[in-house]
């Protein structure tokens, strides 16, 4: 498999704080990547590395197999960025903004860019300074797509947008990616806005990797259970390793399993269980499983 | 290189406006500065007034617009725009410079150059001047520049600016503190182990630190600008300035390598004669009263006397030596009646400098067989030497007392150093330093005279008041000063740069000058009553013209102790009255001047008080009229007459309501009449 992104052993430090700690993830070419994780978990500081803005204090990202820390102009226009944090030059009107951007990209597509303008709806003459915080995340959309990236980095995208703007945002996302072959990395710290766009997820949580899967198989691995006994246990019992977020009671048992398979679970519910009368798993969404797995480290940190 | 000018493009669109009023800066300097307006006088006089307000408008002007031109495309910080784009470091670079050099640095070269160009400078001197216009610019902008870089907006921009000034201003203090200490106590000690500089001569060295402060200036600004372009590394970037401040500071202290070596370039002594001898003997002491003052010390209110300490010093050759007294480390007892009281809050203030003899005398005194036709000296006025608290002072005024002081004092010599005739091209080396006689412009304002690389413009012209400020031409020249002087060799007259400036305008010998007569108000207003003694310059007096280069050295210091016995404050009386006249006299004994004998003061004439019979005459030393002034009766006016020494008629002129008003005649030497200005309430209209 070819990879976008590759990151070895990457380490970030502030003084005493440590931002990034050894992280090892590999984005591949052709994924929507979602990189989540609670705020504060070094999301952007990565991105910061992978685009050089910041130095790493250890470890390498590789991006189109090129270190990152030697990025050309030519690697560069190769990739799109928006971010909560970008300024944009406001005192430009969006049309100078396009003409300035224009010449940096060969790549630049003005049908392209003409109809992301109209889809986002725009305002071409208007001077940026005056949008709304919406309006400008699309416009940095539009400079950031109209040269037909082949990676797209989106670091926060969604962050302070109000719920209709966001969901424009998406879907516009959707339909513009749905036929390019581009690879999406985008960063959140809410999975619900990312669910819809995201075929991998990368999970950090205090500068660590926690987790990275194709979504399909993450969502296939994880169940929510719920056991109906005869009669209500009174004995403490070892769960398996697997089964997080453990709930009795009563005669009711919830559950997450993280290692669903519907012939294994249900031998491991009969051997611990063996008088249950009944047994029902549900599929979960990814927010779900993300809640799931950001309460565990919590509490493995603790 | 197309990336760097697309990048120039968008800070032009950004920046268009100020560009254009810097642009437009650059033009007024041009039109000021060169002949354009000179048929129109009036628009000269307004252009000259506003110069250099436009000077500081185009400092304001750079402090602005470089932080918008860096901070548009910020170094600092993770969220400028151009970091996630195909922009490299380099090519922002280049583009950010190419933009200061192309608009802050050209155009004001191009306007300066224009100028040049136009008073018909020679194409090689303008190609010596430009170097130094770029340095001088460099010098303000690279600053600002590398501020910029550190900061993402323009408020931290600026808050940080103030922070650095005000450090710099503490900094200041604390170093003028140690190197009080250092220059009292360490500096001679470490001379004698042949450490420090201590060579008054040794321009060659001056010129060394100089250039090492220059080079290493350079090396490490263009360090901290590619280090924070090509790395954006703040913390490094910080650290190196601050290295770069601690080294230039050591530089200033310790560096003692030739490495210039141009020490056979010292320079040569003219026209030197006498030996200095250094016996100082107190002639006269004599104590007056200064201003009240009021001190503060530990919330106490403490009202003191100033006194004033006048002392005439008789046995320095001071044809070639001027003594710069400075009561360093001085001490003073005074009794209050038989007791003798040290009070230690009367030496804490005020001590450090009190009484300075003009080097203008040592100076005519070297210019042999000259007569300096602006002999206007700086008054020989005295800082405060001691203060009496004011319940003392009631004690103190009627008795006499004694009184011992102990002073360091430094004893400077002049010499001419130079003498350069006055041909355009000219150039003279005077030690390391080129004297270049750029040019020499007559027009109808007057004479002008362009020379050294500096550039230093002397507008030699009678009529314009405000232009004799420009005389005050002098250069610093490491330790030493340096005077030039204009000397006519057939007629033996000379023009000396004067320094006029507002203390000597509050000065009380300044005050009792404008009072003497109501025509003499005008030139009070115009700060200056040396405006009709100019001589006629203009380009056939400059024929026979030379200039004269004179140096000061120290070269050495005597210790004073004094002892003054018996000293009371003097009545002050400083005029004689006879018959209804007050009559002022010269130091020498010679009336110098008299009037109606009235109770003038500030602000008031003597024409106010005389029954409309006054008039004012002064006179030269030698006893032959100078000037009169008659009031017309019954009218406002009155007609002023000025003569040369000669007896001949040298002025005429009318005052209306105190202000020079009508036809201006003036006459030459021999009697005939020069053309004639008008005057129209003060100002000149033809």
């Amino acid at each position: 498999m070819n990879y976008a992104i590759e990151i070895q052993n990457l380490t970030k430090r502030f003084g005493r704080l440590v931002a990034v700690d050894g992280l090892y993830l590999q984005v591949p070419q052709g994924s929507i990547f979602a990189f989540l994780g609670p705020n504060g978990a070094g999301k952007t500081t990565t991105i910061n590395m992978m685009m050089d803005i910041t130095s790493p204090t250890k470890g390498i990202i590789s991006v189109f197999g090129v270190d990152s820390k030697r990025l050309s102009p030519k690697e560069v226009s190769q990739i799109g960025y928006v971010s909560e944090n970008q300024e944009l030059l406001e005192w430009m009107t969006v049309e100078q903004l396009i003409n300035y951007c224009k010449p940096m990209y060969s790549t630049w597509d003005d049908k392209f860019c003409k109809d992301l303008l109209a889809q986002f709806d725009i305002p071409y003459k208007q001077k940026i300074k005056t949008f709304s915080r919406g309006m400008k995340m699309k416009t940095a959309l539009v400079s950031s797509l109209s040269f037909r990236p082949k990676l797209l980095i989106l670091d926060e995208p969604f962050s302070g947008l109000d719920p209709v703007v966001r969901e424009e945002f998406i879907d516009g996302l959707l339909e513009i990616t749905q036929n390019q072959e581009w690879t999406i990395f985008i960063s959140s710290h809410d999975i619900h806005e990312v669910e819809r766009l995201a075929d991998w997820v990368g999970i950090i949580h205090l500068g660590k990797k926690r987790l990275v899967e194709e979504t399909e198989s993450l969502q296939n691995r994880f169940r929510m259970i719920e056991i109906i006994l005869k009669e209500a246990i009174s004995e403490k019992i070892n769960y398996p390793e697997e089964w997080l977020s453990v709930q009795c009671k009563d005669r009711i048992i919830n559950f997450v399993d993280s290692q669903y398979s519907d012939k294994q679970t249900r031998e491991k519910i009969k051997k611990i269980f063996p008088d249950h009368s009944d047994v029902s798993a549900a599929g979960m969404t990814l927010r779900e499983i993300f809640v799931i797995l950001a309460k565990q480290y919590r509490m493995v940190k603790k | 290189m197309k990336m760097c000018a697309h990048i120039f493009r968008k800070d032009l669109s950004k920046l268009k406006w100020l560009i254009g009023v810097w642009t437009l800066l650059a033009l007024f300097y041009f039109l000021n500065n060169t002949s354009y307006f000179l048929d129109n006088y009036k628009m000269q006089i307004q252009l000259t007034d506003i110069n250099s307000f436009i000077a500081s408008l185009q400092y304001l002007m750079i402090i602005v617009i470089v932080p918008m031109l860096i901070h548009v495309d910020a170094l600092v910080g993770n969220s400028a725009f151009w970091l996630t784009r195909p922009i490299s470091r380099k090519e922002l670079l280049v583009s950010k410079i190419s933009f200061i050099l192309v608009f802050l640095i050209l155009i004001p070269l191009l306007s300066e150059v224009a100028v040049f160009i136009n008073n018909g400078v020679a194409v090689k001197f303008i190609l010596l001047a430009i170097p130094q216009i770029v340095y001088e610019k460099l010098y303000f902008i690279v600053p600002v520049f590398i501020l910029a870089t550190l900061t993402r907006k323009f408020s931290k921009f600026a808050l940080v600016g103030i922070i650095i000034m005000v450090s710099l201003f503490l900094f200041g203090l604390v170093e003028s503190f140690f190197s009080y200490l250092w220059d009292i106590h360490i500096t001679e000690y470490l001379s004698n182990k042949t450490l420090i500089k201590t060579d008054p001569y040794n321009v060659s060295l001056e010129w060394s630190i100089s250039f090492a402060k220059m080079v290493f200036n350079g090396v490490i600004g263009i360090w901290i600008i590619l280090n924070q372009f090509l790395a954006r590394n703040s913390k490094k970037t910080v650290k190196l300035i601050v290295l770069g401040v601690i080294f230039v500071v050591l530089i200033n202290k310790f560096w003692c390598w030739d490495i210039l070596n141009i020490g056979s370039l010292k320079p040569k002594l003219l026209n030197i004669s006498g030996s200095i001898e250094i016996e100082p003997q107190i002639e006269s002491v004599s104590v007056s009263e200064g201003q009240d003052y009021n001190f503060y010390k530990k919330k106490q209110e403490l009202k003191y006397k100033n006194v004033y300490l006048i002392q005439d010093i008789k046995g320095l050759p001071q044809a070639q030596v001027a003594v710069l007294d400075k009561f360093k480390n001085a001490s003073m007892k005074y009794a209050v009646g038989k007791d003798l009281t040290w009070h230690e809050d009367i030496v804490g203030y005020g001590f450090g400098s009190i009484y300075e003899h003009d080097s203008i005398d040592a100076i005519k005194a070297i210019l042999k067989d000259t007569k300096i036709v602006n002999p206007y000296n700086k008054s020989n006025s005295s800082d405060i030497l001691f203060k009496i608290r004011e319940e003392d002072y009631e004690k103190f005024k009627d008795k006499k007392g004694e009184y011992s002081a102990e002073g360091k004092f430094n004893v400077s010599e002049y010499r001419i150093t130079s003498i350069i005739p006055l041909v355009e091209d000219t150039k003279v080396w005077v030690g390391p330093e080129q004297v270049v006689i750029y040019d020499i412009v007559e027009n109808s304002l007057g004479v002008k005279i362009v020379l050294g690389e500096k550039k230093v413009d002397l507008k030699l012209n009678a009529d314009l008041q405000k232009d004799i400020n420009q005389f005050q031409f002098y250069s610093y020249n490491g330790s030493s000063q340096a005077f030039y002087v204009l000397r006519n060799k057939v007629t033996g007259e000379a023009y000396f740069p004067d320094n006029i400036d507002d203390s000597q305008i509050s000065s009380p010998q300044y005050n009792q000058n404008i009072l003497r007569s109501r025509v003499k108000q005008f030139f009070y207003k115009h700060k200056s009553d040396q405006f009709f003694a100019l001589p006629e310059i203009n380009k056939e007096w400059l024929k026979d013209a030379e200039l004269v280069r004179i140096d000061e050295y120290k070269v050495g210091y005597f210790i004073k102790k004094v002892r003054y016995e018996q000293i009371a404050f003097n009545e002050k009386k400083d005029y004689t009255e006879k018959d209804g006249f007050r009559i002022y006299s010269y130091d020498t004994g010679e009336k110098h001047w008299e009037c109606p004998d009235a109770e003038a003061n500030m602000g008031t004439t003597c024409v106010d008080y005389c029954n409309k019979q006054t008039f004012c005459k002064e006179y030269y030393k030698s006893g032959s009229l100078k000037l009169e002034g008659f009031y017309n009766e019954g009218t406002d006016n009155s007609t002023v007459k000025e003569y040369y020494e000669n007896g001949i008629l040298m002025y005429e002129y009318t005052y209306v309501d105190g202000e020079l008003d009508g036809v201006v005649k003036k006459y030459d030497r021999n009697g005939k009449l020069l053309p004639e200005r008008i005057y129209k309430k003060g100002k000149l209209v033809e």
